[in-house]
């Protein structure tokens, strides 16, 4: 069975042509121009099926003709966790954080290219349902593996020696891995709620891993920076 | 008019006393050795030597007692008033005839010496008061010279007197708001309500003026050419007489009025140029803008034209081919569409820029990775300094400087030449610099490229313009600045920014 998307976006040439893209990749993709028309889409559909998820996964656009894209993402995030991208013109850091922290799967920013759209939407597809399944504890990346569930970091079979606060930030990202996880996320996950403004801990632990972990820590390519938003560990699969 | 009162005035008084004291000492020592005849003469002399420092009046009063006293002295018969012959009454006649004369004379032409003396001491006092206004920046500053100027004019003259001074610096207000005066000295509602007057008709007002004469204080304005730019005020004056000096104040006034005006037109001029300049800066970067988009946009439109009607007679690689260069042309567009908008973000909000705490070898990481796509030669490399202190600042704007600077030095240096990203420590400053090694035309043509674009004249960039008029502006926001400096084998563009006091680390652990 294929997989069903939708796509929210208003832009009739856009719409046509990502539906044409999926598509032919084997998703199963049914669009909407307006947010009232998402909300239909959503509703029929939860009726037509008894299955609790109608879609697999939902591309967003933010400014739609009847109001904001992100009220949808509200609304559906008290009740489920399909995963959502935002796909957006609006550039705004401060805008993407805020979606990230509710809840959105990721975000990209128009124009982006096929490739980067399908890319992304592998990650986020294979993080569905987090809550369910058993949450990922094992990353390998080429002579690196990290196993959450043993406490070990190794590399080529040696193993690099962390500090708490290092495994418990390398663990919050490898659990993402492939998706931002914003600065805040980070910090009140591995900190507590009350280092939400202590980015420059951030800065220094994640120099720390770079260190530890990537071959040239200067042009990282594991830990990666999303400047301005947060981090982002490569996807495994990449 | 008690007009001897002066320390000044009774020195003139005691002199002129003198004089006659010494006079009748030489006639009485001189009694018998002369006959009246000479004696006479003396006495003439003296009356015209004290009319140098007594008054008029006094003077001949003082000339009459003195020739009666002479008859009753002198004259024969001696000891009487009686006159016995007749040429001593054509003589005494004659004398007091001469010495009215003299004594008149000697007056007048004290009032001449006087009158010449107080104008050259005005026109003096003018001179210097226009030269310090002509040498002053901003003359509105001189309102308090002016006050004590009015004063001390004031001083001079009888009666208790209240000054007060107000200009204005805005453009006139259309209704009197007491808020748009600049204002030294105390006045009444009524007051205030003549100084706007005085001040919009640039009449004076009060007595001796013409209008409303009635008034018991005298209201200057300080006219300009065309404009009036304020009004003094001098209160308890209910008479022209009490206030000779009206003319010279009048003229101090103007003098001011004069140079704040010129000031006024000074300013407007310059705000004039300041905004043609800034309109002549938009003028050549929407310029700028509008080439730097039509290049990509070209190559996508022709790209995609061939393949819409040339599609079928291309050959599979032929098609893959326009599509990726549609592709990277789009991308290009991306970026430019991006520097213009963050161009026109940072010029709103100047350098309140969102600050955070940041790693210059993460925002380097993130660039470097990004670029390598655009870099298939491996022409760029990075070196961080150790140990490099966290900046405050933008990442994404400081990304988006680094982003257009690599960008650049890979376009417009020779295909052989290295990039190099470098960031390190320099005289309290950290520096990112982006290096490339062109040797020969490529450091004149970025010496050109960037002096050309601090001129404002983007017609020689070739597209690089708006660029790096968005780093020099990121740059500015972060309280840095954006240089060029030729090195030994290419040419280095450094962007400095200042350091701030660090952050606490949390505690170390193991």
């Amino acid at each position: 069975m294929s997989l069903r998307l939708l796509l929210v976006e208003d832009d009739r040439e856009l719409r046509a042509t990502l539906r044409e893209a999926l598509l032919v990749e084997g998703y199963q993709v049914l669009t909407a121009a307006s947010l009232a028309e998402a909300h239909a889409m959503y509703g029929q559909t939860q009726l037509e099926e008894s299955n609790a998820q109608a879609f697999d996964l939902i591309l967003l656009d933010l400014g739609l003709p009847d109001g904001d894209g992100s009220e949808l993402l509200v609304k559906l995030r008290r009740k489920q966790s399909t995963p959502v991208i935002i796909i957006s013109a609006r550039e705004a850091e401060g805008q993407k954080i805020q979606l990230l922290d509710e809840g959105a799967d990721d975000y990209l920013v128009k124009p982006f290219s096929i490739g980067e759209l399908l890319a992304r939407m592998r990650v986020a597809l294979r993080h569905r349902g987090n809550q369910v399944r058993a949450a990922i504890t094992r990353y390998e990346q080429g002579d690196l593996v990290i196993d959450l569930a043993n406490h070990k970091v190794s590399r080529n079979e040696e193993l690099i020696h962390l500090t708490p606060t290092e495994f418990n930030l390398l663990a919050r990202l490898v659990r993402n891995a492939g998706q931002v996880v914003t600065h805040r996320q980070l910090l009140v996950d591995v900190w507590g709620q009350e280092y939400l403004e202590h980015t420059h801990y951030l800065r220094l632990y994640m120099g720390q891993l770079r260190g530890k972990l990537e071959d040239n820590p200067a042009e990282p390519q594991l830990l990666l920076t999303e400047p301005g938003v947060g981090y982002r560990l490569l996807d495994a699969r990449d | 008019m008690n007009a001897f009162t002066s320390p000044q005035q009774l020195l003139r008084l005691g002199i002129g006393l003198a004089v006659w004291l010494l006079g009748w000492c030489l006639l009485l020592f001189l009694d018998g050795h002369f006959d009246p005849l000479n004696l006479s003469l003396l006495l003439i002399l003296t009356s015209a030597i004290s009319a140098l420092w007594l008054p008029l009046r006094l003077t001949l009063f003082a000339s009459v007692v003195a020739l009666i006293a002479f008859n009753w002295a002198f004259v024969p018969p001696r000891g009487t008033f009686a006159i016995d012959l007749h040429q001593h009454t054509v003589l005494l006649l004659a004398m007091l005839v001469v010495n009215v004369i003299i004594a008149g004379l000697m007056v007048f032409l004290r009032a001449q010496t006087q009158n010449a003396q107080a104008y050259a001491q005005a026109a003096e006092e003018l001179r210097t008061w226009g030269d310090k206004l002509r040498d002053a920046d901003d003359p509105q500053l001189l309102c308090k010279d002016l006050y004590v100027a009015l004063e001390q004019l004031a001083a001079g003259t009888s009666g208790l007197h209240k000054l007060a001074l107000v200009t204005f610096t805005e453009p006139l207000p259309a209704a009197n708001r007491a808020e748009a005066l600049n204002k030294i000295g105390v006045v009444t509602g009524e007051q205030e309500e003549a100084l706007w007057h005085c001040l919009r008709t640039g009449q004076a007002l009060g007595p001796g003026t013409g209008h409303y004469q009635e008034l018991d204080a005298l209201y200057l304005p300080l006219r300009g050419r065309s404009l009036t730019s304020g009004a003094a005020m001098i209160s308890g004056i209910t008479h022209i007489d009490e206030f000779p000096a009206l003319t010279q104040a009048q003229a101090l006034c103007d003098q001011m009025g004069v140079a704040l005006e010129r000031h006024r037109i000074q300013q407007q001029e310059r705000q004039a140029s300041d905004q043609a300049q800034a309109q002549k800066v938009r003028n050549t970067l929407l310029a700028a803008i509008s080439h730097d988009y039509r290049t990509p946009l070209a190559t996508i439109m022709g790209a995609a034209s061939s393949l819409d009607q040339q599609g079928e007679r291309l050959s599979g690689n032929q098609r893959q081919q326009l599509a990726r260069s549609i592709v990277d042309e789009a991308d290009r567009l991306r970026r430019l569409t991006s520097n213009v908008l963050q161009l026109a973000r940072l010029d709103a909000i100047g350098s309140n820029i969102q600050g955070d705490w940041e790693s210059a070898e993460e925002i380097v990481g993130s660039v470097m990775r990004r670029m390598r796509s655009h870099d298939p030669q491996q022409r760029l490399s990075a070196k961080l300094a150790p140990d490099l202190p966290l900046l405050w600042g933008d990442s994404l704007l400081l990304s988006q400087l680094l982003e257009n600077l690599i960008d650049n030095a890979l376009k417009y240096s020779p295909p052989e030449s290295l990039v190099q990203v470098l960031v390190y420590l320099d005289k309290g400053q950290l520096v990112l610099a982006v290096r490339d090694t062109g040797v020969g035309m490529a450091t004149a043509e970025q010496e050109l490229l960037f002096e050309v674009f601090q001129r404002g004249d983007h017609r020689k960039t070739g597209g690089a313009g708006v660029g790096l008029a968005l780093c020099r502006a990121i740059a500015r926001a972060h309280g840095g600045e954006l240089e060029l400096r030729a090195t030994t084998d290419g040419t280095s563009f450094e962007c400095h920014l200042p350091l701030h006091a660090q952050p606490a680390n949390p505690e170390l652990e193991v």
